[in-house]
């Protein structure tokens, strides 16, 4: 590894693999960091289990139409040999960035002088930096959401695909994420249960977003495929009902929800308890924007896309020169909008650089597919979305930070004395001071205060991160 | 000019404070429990200034004999009624404080400084290598020894600027935050009034309590006064069980606070407490950056190197978080605090450098009595702006 690189693309999802793609072969040192031991990100990870590979999609995946489907990405990648130039680095963990790209990375022991069991923390200079650091999943509190056997919908599909492994012999599936078909789907194929999916979703409201799909109607299909296809293996399915709780001693031994009303709110007394081993739930994406915000990169909330994205002008560069940014962090979009922006933000930086890229016809094209694909954003932030009345219905004795123990109702007496910005309700009840410093709740946190306060997102004002973005030992400090 | 002097006499001073940090909130509390009728401006949030990014060390061996150590021990008491008054949970422990001699020159230097802390009637022993690790057992058996003083306390900085604001809240003060301050009305050498984001605030008197901010709000009415943003950064550890039992500096930080030339050789010492939730807050450097607030690679580097070598059981721990904050500077180490002879109703109470929150109970105090025309317990006089003041100030005369 060196100290310098022309660019360093951080992530390598598909945007940073289709960005690395496109930047190869033009004579530059480029730099890809990725924290996973291997390259994929959230949906290519198990098809990219070679440790020093490198990857490419098809060149015929473009031109495929306008819309790129999760399946066909997934189907045109193919391994190549790693182009002159290129060097990437896994479980390497990008903790921050200072001024002038300059970032600050842990890597493992071999690439650590003298060697070290800890791992050890570097400075990388950039001279061009694309960050395509992904998204995470989004939560909604609710009682007993602590109690081992309760995880992510994300979660439970990562343990499947990197180890095999089955939530539990029986599982339950909930919240609003189109993954809860994806996943189900997926322990079906791993030859488990699923005990029912317990879509929060009402058919109503689907049907009413389905005009938002009509340039997509490739996507409905998949999504109708699925339902299909979970049908014929007789999966129970309910919708427009909300887990209220998980039950149990030490862990997790039954499930309580309520129905919906048109508006989404729970309506009283209509509680079922479901016997149950596994919960997976989730309540769709919010961009992982610690890195962009540390650069100084302006941000702005848009809940179609996600919540807070980073503001990026057509060449995906940020407001911060240099600091190109592509894929879920501008807008959760699915993995169609990944790819067209990894390719669109390396030819921005290509043409910067003066590097030749092709017909402008081509780079047109890609902004055409990029509108096209943000048009899916909207449905699916929609569709994942809950309303403000199911922050405002948390019960006071719900954990909202779980590293500090904070329940809803101290953020709630907090915000009663008059603490309704992100930055100063944090000082006032600790929330997302702890170890994870608030990756889980901290986006909570935020529709929360939108929720109780009636807000604006501006006046509520975007959330601050420091340097390390995840805990990284004391020791990688002390071998330089 | 004198019937607008006697129209203010007449009814109620309206009083605005510049900055929601420990000192400004402080004074709005102190201000407000005398019924005085004040509104406390903060650009950002409450505490996101130094107060808000810093160490919680009420730490009186740190303190240079004198006007500052006499400062200091007064507002060591306060923190006892504190605990009692505020809103807040402020999280204050006299868990009494250790100096660590790491070196073998350190000791006689320490010991002169022990004898000269006891002459003056503080609690202080100097205790070797063993008696310290006794109390300490996780400390590294390479030290020489320490100083202990079980009048060393810490405190929660961020709940006690919390704690002041809400203070003052419950007694009426009007806190506004978002709000920056953007300039000073004045009519013949008099406060009118702030100009703010919000729009026009009226005032009899200002306080500017803008931490290292202060110098540019001086700026604004024409005062030069040498307030510098010196940053501090430190390292915060995941929360654990307890390693150490009371709150710790390093003798080379005594020296350089007063000496920097010796910054170079001594290196910026460090300082380590553990807070109630468990987390070891370790610290810090001392730089001039200007008002960036970033962290460095080599100060993380240089904290935990430093604090490493003293406990080095901290090897096994995980860094969960960085931050920095600007301590506002004066180049004698001292706040300043008092009017401004060349614009009435301005007052200043900024410079606190690595003290303010141990100083912020005496200072809110002193500043209301001195804002409100009255008799102040401690004399303010050698903490007056005149000492800084430039001829191009008192021009305005
Ligand atoms: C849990 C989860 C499950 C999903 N499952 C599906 C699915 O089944 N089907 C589907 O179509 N879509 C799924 N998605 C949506 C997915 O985000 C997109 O389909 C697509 O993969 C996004 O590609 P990307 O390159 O933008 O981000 P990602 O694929 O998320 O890649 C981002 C990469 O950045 C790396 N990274 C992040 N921060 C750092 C850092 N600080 N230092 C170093 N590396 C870092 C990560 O390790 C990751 O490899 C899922 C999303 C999540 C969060
Ligand atoms: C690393 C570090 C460790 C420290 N450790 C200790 C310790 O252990 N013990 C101790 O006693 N002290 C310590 N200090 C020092 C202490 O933090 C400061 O002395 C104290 O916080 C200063 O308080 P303040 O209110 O003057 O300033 P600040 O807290 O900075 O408050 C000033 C406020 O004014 C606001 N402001 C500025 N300009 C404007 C404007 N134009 N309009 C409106 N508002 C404005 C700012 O936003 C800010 O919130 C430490 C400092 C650092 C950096």
């Amino acid at each position: 590894m060196k100290q310098a690189y022309d660019v360093v693309i951080v992530g390598s999802g598909v945007a940073g693999i289709a960005a690395a793609n496109t930047l190869a072969g033009h004579g530059l040192e480029i730099l890809v960091l990725d924290e996973n031991p291997h390259a994929g990100g959230q949906i290519l990870r198990q098809h990219c289990r070679v440790t020093d590979g490198f990857w490419e999609f098809d060149p015929r995946l473009e031109r495929s139409g306008r819309t790129v489907s999760t399946q066909k990405i997934v189907q045109s990648l193919r391994p190549v040999r790693r182009p002159k130039g290129i060097t990437c680095v896994h479980q390497a963990r990008v903790l921050g960035i200072f001024s002038d790209r300059e970032l600050l990375v842990h890597v493992p022991d071999p690439l650590c002088p003298g060697g070290s069991g800890p791992g050890c923390v570097l400075e990388i200079d950039a001279g061009y930096l694309l960050l395509a650091t992904g998204a995470r999943e989004r939560f909604l509190p609710f009682k007993g959401w602590t109690l081992p056997g309760v995880m992510s919908l994300g979660a439970a599909q990562i343990l499947m695909k990197s180890s095999g492994i089955l939530p539990a012999r029986h599982t339950l599936i909930a919240g609003t994420s189109p993954l809860q078909t994806v996943l189900a789907l997926e322990i079906l194929k791993n030859k488990g249960n699923v005990t029912a999916i317990l879509d929060e979703n009402p058919f109503a409201k689907k049907l009413g977003l389905l005009p938002l799909l009509k340039h997509h109607g490739f996507l409905a299909g998949e999504g109708a495929m699925q339902m299909l296809g979970l049908l014929i293996r007789k999966v129970r399915f309910r919708q427009g009902v909300r887990v209220v709780e998980a039950r149990g001693k030490n862990e997790l031994t039954a499930v309580v929800t309520a129905d919906l009303d048109r508006k989404g709110n729970t309506v009283p007394g209509t509680f079922q308890t479901y016997p149950a081993e596994a919960l997976a739930v989730g309540y769709g994406f919010c961009p992982n924007i610690e890195l962009p915000v540390q650069a100084g990169c302006a941000l702005d909330y848009d809940a179609d896309r996600g919540g807070w994205v980073v503001r990026v002008d057509h060449a995906l560069e940020t407001s911060v020169a240099a600091v190109y940014v592509a894929g879920e962090i501008t807008g959760i979009a699915g993995a169609g909008k990944s790819f067209v922006e990894g390719k669109l933000a390396a030819l921005s930086i290509l043409e910067k650089l003066g590097k030749k890229t092709g017909p402008g016809r081509y780079a047109q094209k890609l902004v055409r597919m990029q509108k096209h694909q943000l048009g899916y954003a909207a449905f699916l932030n929609q569709l994942c979305q809950v309303p403000a009345s199911a922050y405002e219905t948390i019960d006071d004795d719900v954990l909202i930070c779980r590293c500090e123990e904070i329940s809803m109702g101290e953020i709630r007496k907090q915000i009663a004395k008059g603490f309704v910005t992100t930055g100063s309700l944090k000082k006032a009840t600790r929330c997302g001071m702890g170890r994870c410093q608030g990756r889980v709740c901290q986006p909570v946190l935020f529709d929360i205060l939108l929720a109780l306060t009636g807000q604006t997102p501006d006046q509520t004002a975007s959330p601050s991160f420091r340097a390390p973005v995840k805990n990284v030992p004391m020791a990688a400090f002390l071998h330089p | 000019m004198d019937k607008e002097k006697n129209e203010v006499k007449t009814r109620f001073p309206l009083i605005v404070v510049i900055g929601g940090g420990v000192i400004g909130t402080s004074i709005a509390w102190h201000l407000a429990k005398k019924a005085a009728q004040v509104t406390l401006i903060e650009s950002l949030d409450l505490a996101s200034g130094s107060s808000g990014a810093c160490d919680g060390l009420v730490f009186m061996q740190s303190k240079k004999p004198g006007i500052h150590l006499g400062l200091a021990m007064e507002s060591l008491k306060r923190f006892h009624l504190l605990k009692k008054e505020l809103p807040v949970d402020i999280e204050f422990r006299q868990t009494g404080g250790r100096v660590i001699i790491q070196t073998p020159a350190q000791y006689p230097a320490m010991e002169k400084f022990v004898r000269e802390q006891k002459d003056i009637g503080l609690e202080v022993c100097l205790m070797d290598a063993k008696q310290t690790l006794a109390a300490e057992p996780f400390l590294s058996p390479d030290i020489y020894g320490s100083s202990w003083s079980s009048l060393d306390a810490q405190v929660n900085p961020i709940n006690l600027t919390l704690g002041f604001a809400l203070g003052a809240k419950k007694n009426h003060a009007r806190i506004l935050t978002r709000t920056k301050v953007l300039g000073i009305h004045t009519k013949n050498n008099r406060v009118t009034g702030v100009a703010t984001t919000q729009g026009d605030i009226p005032a009899d008197l200002v306080v500017n309590a803008a931490g290292a901010g202060a110098g540019r709000i001086g700026q604004m009415v024409g005062i030069d006064l040498p307030i510098a943003p010196r940053r501090g950064q430190i390292v915060v550890t995941q929360a654990t069980r307890p390693m150490i039992s009371s709150c710790m500096i390093s003798a080379g930080y005594i020296a350089v606070k007063y000496d920097p030339s010796l910054a170079a050789e001594q290196g910026e010492g460090m300082s380590m407490e553990q807070t109630d939730n468990g987390n070891l807050l370790l610290g810090s450097t001392r730089e001039f950056a200007g008002f960036c607030r970033e962290n460095t690679l080599s100060g993380i580097r240089r904290i935990i190197s430093r604090t490493t070598e003293v406990l080095p059981a901290l090897k096994h721990l995980q860094v969960i978080r960085t931050f920095a904050g600007l301590r506002p500077y004066t180049p004698d180490g001292l706040p300043i605090l008092g009017p401004v002879p060349s614009l009435e109703g301005f007052f200043m109470a900024a410079g606190h450098e690595g003290d303010g929150i141990a100083l912020s109970p005496i200072t809110g105090e002193l500043m209301a009595d001195m804002v409100l025309g009255q008799k102040t317990a401690v004399s303010l006089a050698p903490f007056s702006p005149d000492r800084f003041i430039s001829q191009k100030g008192q021009a305005h005369e």
